[in-house]
This record gives C-alpha cells, structure tokens and sequence, in this order.
C-alpha cells in the first residue's frame, strides 16, 4: 500500500515539475535532474521505512509509553543464547527464568535456607531417597497442569546426556525419579547427597507435553512456565517483555510487564537508570556510586553475595618450588596484609572468610579467627622460615575482575606485602585465558582467584573443589583434609557435617593455603521509582518489587 | 574495463581470505574455547566432552578446512550459543548495521562537503581555524568517549532523546550524529585541500572570467573535480565507519551485527564470530570495490593503470 502511494507521489512530482519546463521556467537539464532527485527521494521513502525499525505489532503492549507505571525493566549486558532455562548456565538467564517458570525450592533470603515453593516438602526416607510432595494447584502458562511426571521427566532432561544441557554436572548425583502418586515423586541419588536440597532451586520446571509435540528449538524461542510472569516477546539483541501471569498460585507480582533490556555498555545503563528507562540493574561500578545517588532519581544498594576472593598460593609447588611451600611464609603473608582496612576504604562492603568459607555457607564456623594484621609477626614468620630479606614473587592476575576496585585492592596489597619483604610483582593476563591458566596448576606461585560455589550455600561448594587433592583448582594437598572433605559430602546429618567442617577450616585456617580475602558484595542501581530490594543468592525477583 | 574489474575481484578473493585464516587461527591463540563457553567450576570430564563434541580436539588443519568448506557457501556452522546458523543470525542484524553506517555516512558527508567548501573558500580565515581546530578535536575524540557524552548530555541531561535502543528515528540521531562527526573530519580535510587545488587552476579563471557567479563557479566546475579523490577516502572511510559502529553499536546497545560480533568474541563463539567477521569484510570490500568502478566510470585515466 505504502508503495502504491509513493509511486503515485512521485508521478505528482515529476508532472509538476514538468510544467514548470512546459511554461519555459526550468531549462530541459534542470527539468530532468529535478524529476530524477525528486523521483528518486520519494521512490526510495518505502525502501528506508522498509530499513527503518518496524512500528510495534500488534502483541507488543505500548508499555514504555504510558505514563502510569505498570512496568518493570532492568538490562543485562549481552543478549541470552536462549530462552530454555535448562539450555544455559547464565546469571541473567537465571534470573530471568525465575520469572517464567518455578522450581521446586527457593532460598528463604534470611535463613539462605532453601525452603518450599513447587515442592511443599522434601524428606531423605532413605539414604539414598528423597521423597518429595508438590503443590496441587499449579497449571503452565497454556494450561497443563504441573505434576510428579512433570517433576520426572525435567529431571530426565537435564541428566540425559544427549540433551547436552550445561546445568547436567548439577544433577550428575541424581541416579532416578519415581512417581509415586500424581503429586508425590521419589529421587534416588548415586550416593548420600548432603547437598540435594539445594538442587532443588534454581531447576526450573518445563512443560512435558509442549516440548515434546513442538520441540527443543521452538521451545528455546518460546518459553512456557508456571512463573509470575508469562512471556511474550524476544527481540533479539534488544529486550525479552513478559506479561503478568494472572493465574498464578502464588503472589502475584505488582508490576503488569516485566521487560529486561540488552544494554552492553554500563555508562549507558546508568543513563538509562537516571531517565527512568531501566529501574535496576548491576553490578554498579564504585567510582559511580556517588552520580547516582546524587542524581536524585535512583539510589544504589549493596548486598553481601556468595562469591569469595582470595589470592591463591602454590602451596604443594605445583608450578615451580617456591617460598610459599613452607607454611610459616603462607602465614606471614597473611599477617602482612590488612584485610580490614581493604574493606573499609575500597570495598563497598566484605564478609571476612578466615578459612575460606563464606560466612553464608551452610558449615561456616564463626569460632574460627582471622589472621590479625601484624607486620611485625609476619617479618619474623618469614625470618624463620629464612626469608629474613624478603624475596621477589610473581602474582599473576586476569585483566578483568569480579571484584570491584580490584586493581587498587591488589595495589595496597602489594604494598602492604613488601614491607614485610614480600616483592610481588604483577603479571596480567587476558581473563579467558586465566582460567586455564590456574586449572592447568600454571598459576603459581600467587595468583588473584574468586569462587561463586556454583550458588551453592554449603562449605562444600568452595572447599572440595578449591582444596581437595583431586580438583583441578587445587594448589594445596593434605590427606587429612581430603579425609574430612569426602567423609562431609558423603553424610546426610548436618550435626556431623557441620562437625567435620569445623575440623577442616581449622586446619585451613592453619595452614593458609591461600591468602585469605572476603565475601563479595555487589551494588545494584535501583529507581527511585521502585521499591525493591535484592536477594544474598544473585537472583534478582522483580516480582517481588512495588512501585514507590 | 574488464580486465581492471577482473583484477580488483581477485583482490578482494584474496583479502577476504587472509581475513577468514586470521580470524580462524585467532580463536586458538586466546585460550581454550571451553572456557568461555562454561563457567569456571565445570569438572574436566565435562570440558573433555565438550570438547569433543564441539570438535576442538581434531588436528587445527582439520578445522580450518572443515571450516573454509563450509565459508564458501556460506555455511558457518551452527552458533554454539545460539544453536542456528550462524550466517543467518548476522543477516538477521545486518539492516540495523547497514541503517547506523549508511545514516553516519550521511552526517560525515553533510558535515564534510560544506565546512571543507569553506574552509577552502575562505583559507586561513577565522572559520577555517575553527573548522580545523574541530576537525582536529573530531578526531582525536575516541568515539566511546563521544558517544557517551552526547548521552550525558542529550539524553540525560535535556532528556531530548533516548539514550539507547532501536525502534524509532529518534533512536537513529544521537549513534548516527557520533558515528558522522567521528568519520567527517578526514573528508571534509580533503575536500578543503582538493578544493585549494583546483580553485588555483586556470578553468577556474577561465570560469570566472565568463563572468560566472562565485557559486556557480564552486559548486559546478570545482566541485566537481574535488569530488573523485573525495569519493575514494569516503570508501576507505567505510571500513573505519564499520569498525565504529562496532564502538557505537556496544554503546547505543543498538542491535547490529556489532554487537552481536562482540557478544560472539566474550563467549567464544566461533562461528558468529567468523561470519559476522567475514561478512563485515566482505561489505568493506564490496564498497571499495563500488568506489573503484565509480571513480573508474567518472575517471577515465584510472582504467588506463
């Protein structure tokens, strides 16, 4: 239509200008240039509004436009590979999918406990068995209802190999499911699982039937839940919008939309936080805490998270023989460096971990101490032990880092370390390739390392796979530990667990395996506009937001 | 004519190949491609199989040819995140790309043509000095920096325009305007210095002696011959257009195939990546190629090299 109309413009054009040579007033040449730019611009309108972005169709709600606040958005830095929460392992995935669909359990974010949501329940009825029973009035958004063969068959999704989901080594202690009734389901795991309930958040439940008549690719594009929210669009590289899921069992979320923009660039996110086009995002960088509480239109907030820093120390020489494989030197360094002041003056908060173990970790001992500073004890340490003129070290680093300010943290660091004589020298190194780098055991003989437990709130999470002799992340080996480690994972009585943990970050503490730093806080932008607060386990639940 | 175009084809077979092998071997220089692809925390097993899988673990020789087998006809392979053809999610964002670059090409050239014409016009004058001292400051500012103030201070502060985006022609004006200032300088020099060159020629008096206006005289006859040199440095100026809408796009979070570049680099995914590398190249090639047959059809002393 659109194209009839320009053409029929551009015929009224070329007939006007047309007169204008008939009557004498435009020479033949200026007639015929005139007809050609004139033609040409109009013909050429429709292929640039063809170029041009598409007005909204007629499923996209005009949600940004309207003046009254009925929608929530926030951003993430790159677009999602998909829409299937089994498909991928990223943070904002994760997050975005606790909108569309349920899982079993959620944290409780006071307790970090993980309590009910789909699952009313859970109880091991053997060592190797759990039994779990489910909420019974729970549909998906197109009308299937939620049942123990629901529960089946995600779990036999995700664990079956040709499924090649990223999230199976999350699951690889799972052995079955068995359904007892319609809404009760027994899980058989390869061993005592201490661990299983927390298996049981972040596992979003998909719908049997429409996976298996459309198909995994539909349904990457297409998701289908049980959430507060139902989807509604994927733009690629631009936003995902879903709509208030009016039936849902649980409290229903305050806000109509829910709509998360790809934003790359965090200046931009800012500016788009500051004219009200986003209401939350992260993480915030600390030299722009002061603009955006200043601003006077958002407010950044801080929360303590999983992930715990630390410099990694080539205890067992895996690299190279170095001072560090004598324990009065990894104990020195401890002493020398000032972990308080750290926190205070470049950090926007820090949980201290003595022994590794984050202090919101199921096993956590609050008895054990933190290394004190004292220079002094450190230089004397390391005359002990030989060192008493210091010694010149590599501390490798990767070029980007989850730890905010982390350039000046491991500056003061370094200072603070060679005062007492430690001379540590940075080598920095692309981050894709630090990785490798430390699983290879080439990160000696100190490197800059973080651990995010795999959201898993359990001592469990960072020790086995940073100290025990058979992980690849392990620069450290004593027996005894592997002893207290394997027997805690293999134990379903937390009294005991909780026992043998207290041991093992005894000893850490001890030994200092590695200079130990802190538990992570993060800072979200958030709108004045809303009130909302984010959640200790990274996963932010718009759904629980108000307006102001 | 023939022989000159067959010669220039060649060219651009040969550059886009050299491109496709250093995109190629680049991928196996940064590090293991599981990496990325896996968080940090994924037991080795997992990585082997992934590996595998992805077929990572076969003779480097093998992949490239495995890979250049299926370039030639456009089959990049499948996107690791994406799990689609890789060609088809570039293509996909190839318009919003095109739209950015052919928008700021525009700007470059409603800025060049006229400040270069006067700055040619009135040599050394206050406007001139001016007009070089933005030049200068044009493109000494790194586009980032650029684009983030224009947000600051059009977005932000005045709140005229959305600070980022897609979707309406006000989402097109401010990554356009900082991808147009950031191209014009280079041009609008050069049709300031062409412009000195011919206005000193002996047509041009002859021109002026036949009593023509001023404005015929600039505009018409030497403009004109300003234009050629113009025309190529514009083409060459395509390929750093492209190169900043990688920077304006990631800013802008303007949904081109830029950014889709730069989320396949963070995430190792290799065959975005080479498809959207090798199509960016093959567009820079193709519109050099243009420029060479335009300046060759309005040339003819070029034909004859």
């Amino acid at each position: 239509m659109a194209e009839k109309d320009s053409v029929e413009l551009a015929w009224e054009v070329a007939d006007r200008w047309h007169w204008f040579y008939k009557k004498g007033l435009i020479s033949r040449r200026d007639f015929l240039k005139a007809v050609l730019v004139s033609g040409g611009v109009t013909a050429a309108a429709p292929l640039v509004a063809a170029c041009a972005p598409q007005p909204a169709g007629p499923t996209q709600p005009q949600a940004p436009q309207r003046p009254a606040k009925d929608t929530i958005s926030s951003a993430f830095s790159s677009d999602l590979p998909n829409l299937d929460p089994h498909m991928h392992n990223l943070r904002f995935g994760i997050i975005l999918h606790y909108h569309l669909f349920d899982n079993l359990g959620v944290r409780d974010p006071k307790t970090m406990r993980i309590g009910p949501h789909l699952a009313t329940s859970w109880k091991p009825v053997e060592p190797t068995t759990w039994e779990i029973e489910l909420r019974r009035d729970v549909t998906f958004h197109n009308g299937d209802p939620f049942t123990a063969e629901t529960v089946k068959f995600n779990w036999e999704r995700i664990t079956n190999p040709e499924q090649k989901s990223p999230q199976r080594g999350n699951h690889e202690q799972i052995a079955g499911v068995e359904v007892i009734d319609r809404y009760k389901v027994r899980v058989h795991t390869k061993s005592p699982y201490p661990i299983f309930v927390e298996r049981l958040q972040n596992f979003q439940m998909v719908p049997e039937k429409v996976i298996k008549e459309k198909g995994d690719a539909w349904f990457a594009e297409h998701p289908v839940g049980t959430g507060p929210y139902k989807f509604v669009e994927w733009k690629r590289d631009q936003y995902i919008l879903a709509e208030r899921n009016d039936n849902y069992w649980g409290p229903k979320p305050a806000f109509k939309y829910f709509k998360y923009r790809v934003i790359p660039e965090v200046t931009t996110m800012i500016a788009e936080l500051l004219n009200g086009n986003i209401d939350v995002f992260r993480p915030v960088p600390t030299d722009q805490v002061n603009a955006i509480n200043n601003s006077g239109r958002a407010k950044v907030v801080s929360q303590r998270i999983l992930r715990t820093g630390f410099v990694g120390l080539d205890a067992k020489g895996r690299t190279a023989p170095n001072p560090f494989m004598d324990v009065r030197v990894r104990n020195a360094a401890n002493h020398a460096v000032n972990i308080e002041s750290y926190i205070k003056s470049l950090q926007p908060g820090g949980d201290r971990a003595p022994a590794l173990v984050n202090p919101m970790a199921f096993g956590y001992d609050p008895a054990i101490k933190p290394h004190e500073y004292d220079p002094d004890k450190a230089k004397s340490l390391l005359a002990q032990a030989g060192y008493s003129s210091g010694f010149e070290v590599t501390f490798n680093r990767p070029n980007s880092s989850l730890l905010p300010n982390a350039r000046l943290v491991f500056e003061a660091m370094q200072r603070d370390l060679e005062k007492v004589g430690i001379r540590a020298k940075f080598q920095i190194h692309e981050a894709r390739a630090f990785t490798d780098l430390v699983s290879q055991g080439k990160g000696g003989p100190m490197y800059e390392w973080s651990w995010g437990y795999y959201s898993v709130f359990d001592a469990d999470g960072i020790l086995w796979d940073m100290l025990h002799s058979s992980s690849p992340f392990n620069y450290y080996e004593n027996p005894e530990l592997d002893r207290l480690l394997l027997e805690a994972r293999s134990t379903l009585d937390e009294e005991t667990r909780k026992r043998l943990y207290s041991r093992a970050q005894q000893i850490i503490r001890d030994e200092a395996p590695v200079i130990f730093m802190w538990g992570f806080h993060q800072l979200w932008g958030v709108s004045t506009a809303v009130n909302w607060t984010p959640d200790p386990d990274e996963i932010d639940k718009f759904y629980t937001a108000k307006p102001a | 004519m023939t022989a000159y175009l067959a010669r220039q084809v060649i060219q651009l077979a040969v550059a886009v190949w050299g491109i496709s092998v250093i995109v190629f071997v680049v991928n196996f220089v940064i590090g293991d491609p599981i990496n990325a692809l896996v968080p940090p925390e994924t037991p080795e097993e997992t990585r082997q199989l992934l590996r595998h899988q992805y077929g990572f673990d076969r003779p480097i020789l093998v992949q490239y040819l495995d890979f250049a087998r299926g370039a030639v006809v456009g089959n990049f392979g499948e996107s690791y995140l994406f799990k689609k053809p890789a060609l088809s999610l570039v293509i996909e964002r190839l318009p919003a790309t095109l739209q950015l670059t052919v928008a700021g090409m525009g700007v470059a050239i409603l800025i060049a043509i006229p400040v270069g014409i006067i700055s040619a016009y009135w040599r050394y004058s206050l406007i001139d000095n001016v007009a070089t001292i933005i030049a200068v400051a044009g493109q000494a500012m790194p586009i980032y920096w650029l684009g983030l103030m224009l947000i600051l201070l059009f977005s932000v502060r005045l709140r005229w325009l959305p600070a980022s985006g897609y979707g309406t022609p006000q989402h097109l004006i401010l990554p356009a305007f900082c991808l147009g200032v950031f191209t014009a300088p280079v041009a609008m020099r050069l049709v300031r210095s062409g412009m000195l060159d011919v206005l000193s020629q002996d047509y041009i008096r002859t021109a002026r002696a036949k009593g023509l206006t001023e404005w015929t005289v600039v505009m018409r006859h030497a403009l004109r011959n300003t234009m050629i040199p113009v025309i190529t440095v514009l083409g060459l100026q395509f390929g750093q257009l492209m190169g900043g809408a990688v920077i304006t796009e990631t800013v802008f979070a303007w949904p081109g195939v830029a950014l889709l570049l730069i989320n396949a680099i963070y995430r190792s995914d290799i065959p975005v990546m080479q498809a959207a590398v090798i199509i960016l190249a093959l567009i820079i090639a193709g519109v050099n190629f243009l420029v060479d047959v335009i300046v060759a059809v309005l040339d003819p002393r070029v034909r004859l090299r």
